[in-house]
């Protein structure tokens, strides 16, 4: 595209800004809501990774089923101790398989300070699988759970409500009224939208949970370490996990599972907090207003090159050449697709930065924030070029006879 | 610039399909300095010959010879350059750009220009031989048709043009302001430059050195004009 031919194209969009601005909306706005789809969702994206990474993207977490109890949902305690070994004995591609008790909300004192806290019954082991360990002292040991010692691991949050500046370690707390010794802090893991604070729980070993705080058989949580993490392991492991609980909890074909499998992917999506479906369908709307846009582009543009037949037959009559009419109607296009993909992109900032703020969403930039937009101004843009060409196939003789 | 046309033939295809035959056998001959009104009824062929000769169209048959040059079958890129350096138009309706100010109008060909070398220079000169002193950041709205047409000739000539082809120039004028008009073609011919008038008009025509006039596509008389009368004597 030669200078002379842009210079004439921004000639006659000075001339034309009202027309400009005008073409430019639909551009904009569809710009706009591009780029506002693209970075929130790259900010849900990146929060439902780092959820899933949290919790470990090789970990399947397999979870009691729900029923309709009186018109209220609630678990099925339908997960034991004997379906941890069965799947320990019968899963191939896991590396390990531990079961947990969770509570929610348990009273935990130090002296005078207390707090409602997440209890986890564990072995060892699940440290590794959750990648939970120790920060300082000790996590849990065999002789623990074998002994159902009273002992625990709290979290940084945990440790700060309860101790402030003091030293929690070797200290007594009471958690539901039961002393346990403070044998360790566990590292710090922060907020997940999957999982809360997880800095705000308290591990205990499994055995204690059961004899010292609550007599209750099944368990809340089995979490299975997968050998990788490359999808069509976790993928197996989920068939063999539902083919094996199935067969353990003897439910006849037809009955749906009374326990939940959730995959890495899964606990992302939850993660999100807006279903990914909302944003294709934002995008796809997007994708619709570029269709549009492209269409008015090129229809008003055709509209007013009728109109502009005897500018074009000057033009050509001076010494233009067919190309030269060519590329100033499209930079013409050009330049509205530009100012328009600008106003987009501002509009698109100014919105979606308040609404990820106000909504806690968060936001996020990757290649594809700067692609999607870029990619819709370009669409715009192509629509001055069948005008653009049907406008340097003028015969300039025909074109001078217009008034 | 001395023009030559011979045996031109061009047939259109009209809106239905139809072949119409604008120019039949039309042999022309302008000498360099020459002021040539082309009179003719509506159809007659004459903005044809002036669309040839100007190489805004190409004939079917014949030859079209400026300065020795048969320039038929030049290349466009070639009849471009030609037109942009040699060959001025003004129209009947100007077709001056509405969004460009009269000095941006009339250094409009530069903008086309294929020699490194041009350059709008100093328009002063040009402007004051058409009478449009002190108007150049006017834009056409602001001026009257008689102004306005005189910014098409500057433009014409802006780029020193030695072949000026005038369509009905004073078609949208009154006689008041096309005698002037048409009195400043006459002092570019008497300059060395080739004038060819395409009008309806014969007391337009009765203004040039010479008259052709054509009928149904072909030169039925070809004289030299009578002495001018005044314009202000129309009806």
């Amino acid at each position: 595209m030669t200078s002379r031919n842009v210079r004439a194209a921004l000639q006659v969009i000075r001339a034309q800004r009202g027309r400009t601005l005008l073409l430019g909306i639909p551009v904009a706005l569809t710009t706009g809501l591009a780029l506002a789809t693209l970075m929130i969702d790259r900010g849900l994206t990146a929060r439902a990774e780092a959820a899933a990474r949290s919790f470990g993207t090789d970990v399947i977490s397999i979870r009691p089923g729900t029923r309709v109890i009186a018109g209220k949902t609630g678990p099925v305690s339908s997960l034991t101790e004997e379906d941890v070994s069965i799947l320990r004995a019968r899963l191939r591609r896991a590396v390990a398989v531990e079961g947990t008790r969770i509570e929610d909300g348990v009273p935990v004192r130090n002296g005078g300070t207390n707090g409602l806290y997440r209890i986890f019954a564990v072995r060892p082991p699940w440290a590794g699988v959750r990648d939970f360990g120790a920060a300082r002292g000790e996590f849990l040991a065999l002789a623990d759970v074998d002994t159902s010692a009273r002992v625990a691991i709290i979290g940084q949050t945990v440790a700060r409500e309860l101790f402030g500046v003091s030293d929690p370690m070797g200290a007594e707390i009471l958690i539901n009224q039961v002393p346990f010794r403070v044998k360790g802090v566990l590292v710090a893991k922060g907020s997940s939208p999957a999982e809360g604070d997880r800095d705000a729980r308290i591990v205990i070993p499994i055995t204690t949970f059961y004899d010292r705080l609550y007599r209750r058989v099944h368990l809340d949580q089995i979490v299975v370490q997968a050998a990788d993490d490359a999808p069509e392991t976790l993928a197996f492991l989920e068939g063999q996990i539902q083919t094996i609980l199935r067969e353990q909890h003897r439910l006849p074909a037809g009955q749906s599972d009374d326990f939940t499998i959730r995959l890495p992917e899964t606990i992302a999506e939850e993660s999100r907090g807006l279903s990914r479906s909302v944003f294709y369908l934002l995008f796809v709307l997007a994708l619709v207003g570029a269709v549009v846009s492209m269409l008015i582009i090129g229809l008003v543009t055709q509209q007013s090159l009728k109109a502009r037949q005897g500018e074009i037959g000057i033009r050509r009559a001076i010494g233009a050449l067919p190309e030269d009419i060519h590329q100033q109607v499209t930079a013409e296009g050009l330049a509205v697709s530009v100012v328009g993909g600008l106003i987009g992109v501002a509009a698109g900032l100014l919105a979606a930065w308040p609404l990820a703020r106000s909504q806690g969403l968060g936001m996020g930039v990757d290649a594809w924030v700067v692609i999607g937009p870029l990619l819709l101004v370009t669409l715009a843009a192509a629509a001055g070029i069948i005008p653009a060409r049907a406008a340097a196939r003028l015969d300039p003789a025909v074109a001078l006879r217009a008034r | 610039m001395q023009v030559e046309l011979t045996n031109l033939d061009k047939t259109y295809r009209d809106s239905r399909g139809q072949p119409v035959r604008a120019l039949r056998g039309v042999t022309l001959r302008v000498g360099p300095g020459e002021f040539v009104a082309v009179m003719g009824s509506s159809g007659s062929g004459k903005s044809t010959l002036l669309n040839i000769m100007g190489l805004l169209d190409r004939p079917d048959g014949g030859s079209c010879r400026l300065d020795g040059d048969d320039v038929v079958d030049w290349p466009e890129s070639r009849r471009a350059m030609f037109r942009n350096r040699r060959i001025g138009f003004v129209f009947q309706s100007f077709h001056l750009l509405p969004f460009l100010n009269v000095r941006e109008n009339v250094e409009l060909p530069f903008l086309y220009s294929r020699d490194a070398g041009t350059r709008p220079g100093d328009l002063s000169r040009l402007m004051a031989s058409v009478e449009l002193q002190g108007m150049e950041y006017r834009f056409p709205g602001e001026l009257s048709g008689g102004q306005q047409q005189r910014v098409a000739i500057a433009r014409a000539l802006a780029l020193g043009a030695d072949l000026l082809l005038a369509d009905e120039p004073t078609g949208n004028l009154d006689a008041t302001t096309a005698e002037p008009i048409l009195d400043l073609f006459a002092t570019l011919s008497n300059s060395g430059r080739t004038v060819v008038l395409v009008t309806h008009d014969p007391r337009v025509a009765a203004k040039a050195s010479r008259r052709v006039d054509m009928s149904e596509g072909r030169i039925v008389a070809d004289t030299a004009a009578a002495p001018a009368e005044s314009l202000g004597g129309r009806p």
